[in-house]
């Protein structure tokens, strides 16, 4: 019956698209949930989560818009995760400060180390600062494509911009001092 | 107007810029999970087709994820729940049940997995980031960058998604079990309780076939010409375009 061959192809269409988006999207979906501050435990779980989103409401993804959609869905999750965890670590532990012994010096820290300083300095962010960080200077998005994503204007995006560099250098020396580096 | 200088291009080498560097070299999440995953959606391309088998495979699949013994079994029973019952490939059943036994399963040596899956000519150029991050050079994501937690501390992400897709599979049940008007007033509560649902479309759907079941054509021909209007295209306007009856 054509109507059911047509609904095949459809489906079969549908199918590569899935398939080349987490293809496409996968590893940067991913990372940018850990940056926006998703526990590491959980980030496998929201990754999967923003592509079953997306794999349900392929018919409104407009074929070239793919990853605003799983980018703009990242956001939504991870600002979800990071309440659920900020509830959760508020009645377990005490909130770890940026003020922690930091490692040594910065010729000695590896990538790995590097990178739990730098998820120190985005947590003690605000969100919305945080989140413009994150597009603007880790992904490397646009001005325009990080107000779209976060549907701000682009003065917007500038003056949270502003502030998170400041956040960042400021806890960035903090840290530089602590451990005692000097470059 | 011109963007902003990136703070990595102008920064000199030193502390500063290494941080920021340190994300683009972080981990990518194990290949294996990448590719049960892909498998597992694509099979979401088949919606509303749901046979015997599909249901079976759905079940094997809820004891795979209640079996795994975590807190993330939870997203991954609803993750298996929404993909499979929506869909009826065996193959993303497997891929499913994959998930849901080793939940954060190494990956496999790059010389095993192959990178990328079987997908279409590469579509639009990478932006810029990408192109950069994306180099042949480096083919293997790497875990260690991750520091590892302990599963027990794992966060359900999103319940609100869980939620979601377990409330359209009462009223797909409902539905499928002959009862149209229970799946209706199960379709309502979903509107009600998720006004911005994400799975909003789907439960229209659903919604229109519910009341064409139940014998009510005519409202389902208007909302099912209603919601062609919101989404012409994609399997789901495929099956309210069977509702539209004639003009």
């Amino acid at each position: 019956m054509a109507a059911v061959a047509d609904r095949e192809r459809t489906g079969a269409d549908a199918g590569a698209r899935v398939r080349a988006a987490v293809a496409e999207h996968f590893d940067y979906v991913w990372r940018l949930l850990a940056r926006l501050g998703v526990p590491s435990s959980s980030v496998d779980d929201a990754a999967q989560e923003v592509f079953v989103v997306f794999a349900r409401r392929l018919e409104d993804v407009r074929p070239g818009s793919e990853r605003s959609f799983l980018y703009g869905s990242a956001l939504r999750i991870a600002s979800d995760a990071r309440r659920a965890h900020a509830r959760r670590e508020q009645r377990t532990a005490p909130e770890r400060d940026v003020g922690d012994p930091a490692p040594g010096p910065d010729e000695l820290l590896d990538a790995r180390e590097r990178l739990a300083l730098l998820d120190r300095i985005l947590d003690a962010m605000g969100e919305r600062e945080r989140e413009v960080f994150v597009l603007f200077e880790l992904e490397e998005l646009s001005t325009d494509e990080t107000a779209a994503l976060l549907g701000v204007p682009r003065g917007t995006v500038a003056s949270r911009l502003r502030r998170a560099r400041s956040e960042f250098f400021s806890r960035a020396k903090r840290l530089r001092a602590q451990a005692g580096g000097r470059s | 107007m011109s963007d902003p200088e990136r703070l990595r291009d102008l920064l000199h080498p030193g502390f500063e810029r290494s941080l920021l560097e340190a994300a683009e070299q972080a981990s990518a999440p194990p290949v294996a999970r990448r590719q049960a995953l892909s498998g597992a959606l694509a099979a979401v391309g088949s919606f509303g087709a749901a046979t015997g088998a599909a249901q079976a495979a759905a079940q094997g699949a809820h004891v795979a994820a209640a079996g795994s013994g975590t807190i993330a079994a939870g997203v991954i029973k609803a993750f298996a729940i929404g993909v499979v019952s929506g869909a009826l490939v065996a193959g993303g059943a497997v891929g499913v049940e994959q998930l849901a036994e080793h939940p954060v399963a190494p990956a496999p040596s790059a010389a095993t997995a192959p990178q990328r899956l079987a997908a279409p000519p590469a579509p639009a150029p990478p932006p810029r980031a990408r192109a950069a991050a994306l180099s042949p050079a480096t083919p293997a994501p790497r875990r260690a960058a991750v520091p590892a937690a302990p599963s027990t501390s794992a966060v359900v992400p999103s319940t609100r998604l869980a939620q979601e897709v377990a409330a359209l599979d009462r009223a797909r049940g409902a539905l499928s079990g002959g009862d149209a008007p229970r799946a209706i007033a199960l379709l309502d509560d979903y509107a009600a309780r998720f006004p911005r649902g994400a799975l909003a479309p789907e439960a229209s759907v659903l919604h229109i076939e519910a009341l064409a079941r139940a014998g009510d054509r005519a409202r389902a021909a208007t909302l099912a010409r209603s919601f062609l209007v919101r989404h012409p295209g994609g399997p789901l306007a495929e099956r309210a375009r069977r509702y539209v009856g004639p003009p």
